[in-house]
């Protein structure tokens, strides 16, 4: 796809956002100061550790937080609108209409007691101006879209009647049904099976080719980041600590934390059993480190590190990385890539 | 580790529960009531002829006399309304518990059982627990003790035999729940037998949701031990109980306004008494079913 | 569906013969000699020395417990079922009479709890930890700890003895005479339906005046509990994964809530409802008994006092088989609500 994106005005642009949980714990500082711009088209990765903050960025662009969450600070420019200033009647209109999601699970995502039909005919009644036979025409439309065999036998199925792959192609084509600018899709493959999450891989690719949909495709998994991703943010602990073209990222990681989430990826290639994983666990979000929150995991941390932040810097064209010791980095990568080649 | 993160949520738990102000409430009161359980002779004194459980008569005349110093609650049926109340609360934390625990003892033993055994034996022993289930429990109380015959103990032999099968089946379905869960397959992979699996894996995880229902159920068996009573198939007449005390207003039922102080009294111990329990069983679901968090 | 409600019936015949078992092997437990007493009906009969024995032998009271429990089973089932001391005639007849009297009362109590406490439990779960959420649950639990026969006498006294505004009895004085009165048509024998039947207006507002005191007292407890469960329920389905899809998709926020969460949120209140109409029908004994209304409630509560075992076996047997049979509706309603329950 095109990464040709200078002469273009991004489709979404976040500046800063800030978002708070207030627990009884104490305030959970979920998303603290992230920033990026999704263009028109485009699928950008986010991508961390569960607990990152990713879905929660997610869920604050739709304004979906539930009430404990809080968008503290921040800007979110959604197609020339300002979407934290947009009262809620309005942005309902946006939901589902400008701005889809699918989620997980498309088990519990899915209401139970209600048809699959049902559920993607009430959301085209909701933003189209058409009647309910039409809206059912368009549902079984979306469903034949999405590769459900006999749509217009499934479209009076319950959730649970449909296997998990055909679910979430079910959930696809609910959020696809008023044709979105932007798509987020939140681990769309990670509860389904590894065949069937290729299926739908692929599926998005085709529909975003035919519909021309940004997405934004948050995941764990820099396989799924390898395969449909244009550009990436990598999150960690509420922070972005890299955000770069992917094909730069897979072969210049800045960022010691990116590195060794690449380096965790089991190769099949390699005879070597060896698995490498990121030492040490996610810090607790009510209480982070200080200076880089990273510190406390990376192997090349000093003094600095645990008490400075490092803030998100150009490192190279269009790639930024938050990290005081990206030299060590360049150092490590090379020594192994040397090793491996030899 | 498992010990400790146990240990140190137990902690945690203890800390939520003093935090949440209707549980505090709640123990307070409950608190109260065993203060007066225990102090019964120094607050009501005693009953000179015989069985302290016994509320001493001390009038002949049937007819009610309103609370004055001597008798501040009032005296009903001969007998002082004070004293009664006050060693009621023995018979109630006595009939409570004892119930309470045996009821539930059963049912986790049936409920184990179901669970551990499974096919045909659980079928058994569930369908067992539908029928005793199918007689409503005040109906199937009273067939009981009429049966059996007037007296405390008779009253909670019923209450046990009809009281047990929710805790079967709460206990045997978090069983089969808990039997899923990861640290259970891996004492399973270890080779750990079965029951010792039961015993050190699976019931205390599964037992505070029991407990919660035990808190929540106590008062209710104390409610329907005065029904009984109430309807004159529970403790004997005289006895130190509140509802054999509200029994004797049914004589006034036209006149209530000569005896309402046999209502309310009693009454009021009760609702409090009831309420305890509930508050702190309610706060116990609270902390237990994080769920259920607010 | 059909193999789901089939199977449920077919379970119906034991779970019905399990219930007699069980009491009838309370009943056998009185041995012979104390169960002969409740076929006597004057003390005449034991006049002579051998009498006992022949009679226990006549009645079949010395058999083994199969063979009286198959002869039991098999009057019972023929529509014998003993003699009633409290009523005077057969104990079937004598529920008969009673039955409708408290089924009356108990169809009256239903719908207001049941409508009352899903409302206030939907709305107090949408105001999670408000103010009004709070009040709903403070009252809840003073509700769910209030005894019905303290509530009961405690009414009573407040509106009978304090302000004289109704009695205690199913009628007014006088009403129940034209009542007895030949020319007055029994076709349901509930009090208000009656009435109206027979043209009788002020009858018919007496009845539901009687009827008042009565349900508040029976219902207080259930209201509270169903509206316990509504709430978290509610809280429960509020939180699910498809509520969230629900507002990505840009649906309303009332939308979301009676239509997505609400009905979910109902299924398990419909269990609940059923149990909860079951436990008004075994809280009619003590509401009966304190507003001297003649139903079955009250009449098994006279029984118990007289030790007339056959009558508070009948009315036992009766309670049971509503309960049995309201089980059956609430299974087969659940299935209809929720679909993935249909399959199995």
């Amino acid at each position: 796809m095109n990464n040709n994106n200078n002469h273009k005005k991004p489709l979404l642009s976040v500046k800063d956002l800030r978002t708070y949980f207030h627990t009884e714990d104490g305030i959970v500082k979920a998303v603290d100061g992230v920033s990026f711009e999704v263009y028109p088209g485009e699928t950008l990765g986010i991508v961390g550790e569960s607990g990152c903050g990713k879905s929660v960025t997610a869920l604050s662009i739709m304004r979906l937080l539930d009430e404990k969450g809080e968008i503290a600070g921040g800007e979110i420019e959604f197609d020339n609108m300002n979407v934290l200033s947009i009262p809620e009647n309005k942005m309902r209109k946006l939901r589902g209409n400008e701005m889809a999601m699918i989620f997980q699970e498309p088990m519990t995502a899915l209401n139970p007691v209600y048809t699959v039909g049902d559920q993607i005919m009430e959301a085209i009644l909701l933003h189209q101006d058409v009647n309910e036979k039409k809206a059912r025409e368009l549902a079984v439309d979306m469903l034949q879209r999405v590769g459900i065999p006999e749509p217009g036998k499934r479209v009076d199925e319950y959730p649970h009647e449909l296997s998990g792959g055909m679910r979430q192609r079910a959930m696809i084509a609910m959020s696809l049904s008023c044709n979105p600018k932007l798509l987020f899709a939140d681990e769309p493959t990670t509860a389904l099976d590894v065949t069937i999450q290729a299926q739908i891989l692929e599926l998005m690719k085709e529909l975003q080719n035919e519909y021309g949909m940004s997405i934004i495709m948050i995941t764990h998994d820099l396989g799924v980041i390898a395969e449909v991703t244009d550009r990436v943010v990598v999150m960690y602990a509420g922070k972005v600590v890299e955000y770069a073209d992917v094909n730069t990222l897979f072969k210049e990681p800045r960022h010691p934390y990116s590195w060794g989430l690449m380096n965790a990826i089991p190769r099949l290639d390699e005879e070597k059993e060896k698995l490498y994983n990121i030492p040490g666990i996610v810090p607790n979000p009510l209480d982070f480190p200080e200076g880089c929150r990273f510190s406390t995991r990376c192997p090349h941390a000093t003094d600095k590190c645990k008490t400075e932040e490092p803030p998100l810097e150009e490192v190279g064209e269009k790639h930024f990385a938050a990290c005081w010791h990206i030299d060590k980095l360049l150092e490590e990568i090379k020594r192994v890539r040397e090793g491996e080649s030899a | 580790m498992a010990e400790r993160k146990r240990k140190s949520d137990l902690r945690k738990m203890m800390k939520k529960f003093w935090t949440n102000p209707t549980a505090v409430m709640g123990a307070i009161l409950l608190f109260f009531f065993i203060g007066v359980a225990i102090f019964a002779p120094q607050i009501a004194g005693v009953n000179e002829f015989g069985d302290n459980y016994q509320i001493p008569r001390v009038s002949w005349s049937s007819s009610p006399q309103p609370p004055d110093a001597e008798h501040p609650f009032g005296v009903i049926g001969g007998r002082d309304v004070f004293y009664g109340v006050i060693w009621g609360t023995r018979t109630a934390f006595r009939l409570g518990l004892i119930v309470g625990l045996s009821a539930t003892f059963i049912g986790v033993v049936v409920g184990s059982i179901a669970a551990y055994f499974g096919g045909i034996i659980d079928e058994i022993l569930m369908r067992i627990t539908d029928i005793f289930l199918s007689i409503p429990f005040l109906v199937a109380a009273m067939v009981l003790t009429t049966i059996m015959g007037k007296g405390l103990n008779n009253v909670m032999i019923a209450l046990i035999a009809f009281g047990w099968m929710s805790s079967a089946r709460l206990i045997r379905g978090n069983i089969l729940q808990a039997r899923e869960e990861q640290y259970v397959l891996a004492a399973k992979a270890l080779g750990q037998k079965d029951g010792l699996i039961i015993i050190k894996h699976i019931l205390p995880n599964t037992i505070f949701p029991v407990v919660v229902q035990l808190t929540m159920r106590m008062g209710n068996y104390v409610i329907t031990a005065a029904a009984l009573s109430f309807l004159g198939v529970g403790a004997e007449p005289g006895y130190a109980d509140w509802g054999t005390i509200l029994s004797y207003a049914r004589n006034w039922m036209t006149m209530l306004d000569q005896a309402w102080f046999s209502i309310v009294f009693p009454g009021i111990a009760m609702v409090l008494f009831v309420l305890a329990w509930n508050l702190v069983g309610d706060a116990l679901r609270d902390i237990f079913d994080p769920r259920m968090r607010t | 569906m059909t193999a789901y409600i089939i199977r449920r019936l077919l379970i119906l015949p034991f779970i019905l013969i399990g219930v007699t078992l069980i009491i009838f092997a309370m009943i056998w437990s009185l041995g012979p000699d104390k169960l002969l007493g409740s076929y006597i009906k004057s003390p005449e009969a034991l006049k002579s020395p051998d009498a006992k024995e022949r009679l226990i032998k006549k009645y079949g009271l010395d058999q083994p417990m199969p063979m009286m429990y198959g002869k039991w089973l098999w009057n019972l089932l023929q529509g014998d079922w003993g003699y009633s001391l409290v009523g005077k005639v057969p104990v079937s007849e004598a529920i008969a009479s009673r039955f409708p009297y408290t089924l009356e009362l108990a169809l009256y109590a239903v719908i207001p709890v049941v409508l009352v406490a899903i409302w206030l439990g939907v709305t107090s779960a949408i105001h999670q930890n408000k103010f009004l959420d709070q009040f709903i649950r403070v009252v809840a639990l003073i509700g769910w700890s209030l005894p019905d026969f303290v509530l009961g006498l405690f009414l009573l006294w407040l509106f009978y003895a304090r302000l004289d505004w109704v009695g205690p009895g199913m009628v007014s004085l006088g009403f129940d005479r034209i009542m007895s009165d030949p020319n007055w048509t029994n076709v349901t024998r509930m009090i208000t339906i009656d009435a109206l039947i027979n043209g009788r207006l002020d009858i018919f507002l007496d009845g539901l005046k009687h009827l008042i005191l009565p349900i508040a007292t029976i219902s207080f407890l259930w209201w509270a509990y169903l509206l316990r469960i509504t709430r978290s329920s509610m809280l429960e389905v509020l939180r699910k994964d498809y509520i969230r899809t629900a507002r990505a998709k840009g649906v309303p926020e009332k939308t979301v809530i009676n239509k997505h969460a609400r009905r979910n949120a109902l299924i398990p209140v419909v269990t609940v409802s059923g149990l909860t109409i079951i436990g008004l029908l075994s809280g009619t004994v003590i509401v009966e008994t304190v507003f001297v209304r003649s139903g079955i409630g009250r009449f098994i509560a006279q029984a118990a006092q007289l030790l007339d075992y056959w009558s508070i076996i009948g009315a036992a047997l009766i309670y049971s088989l509503v309960l049995v049979l309201g089980n059956l509706i609430v299974d087969v309603s659940y299935a209809v609500i929720d679909p993935r329950i249909r399959l199995r």
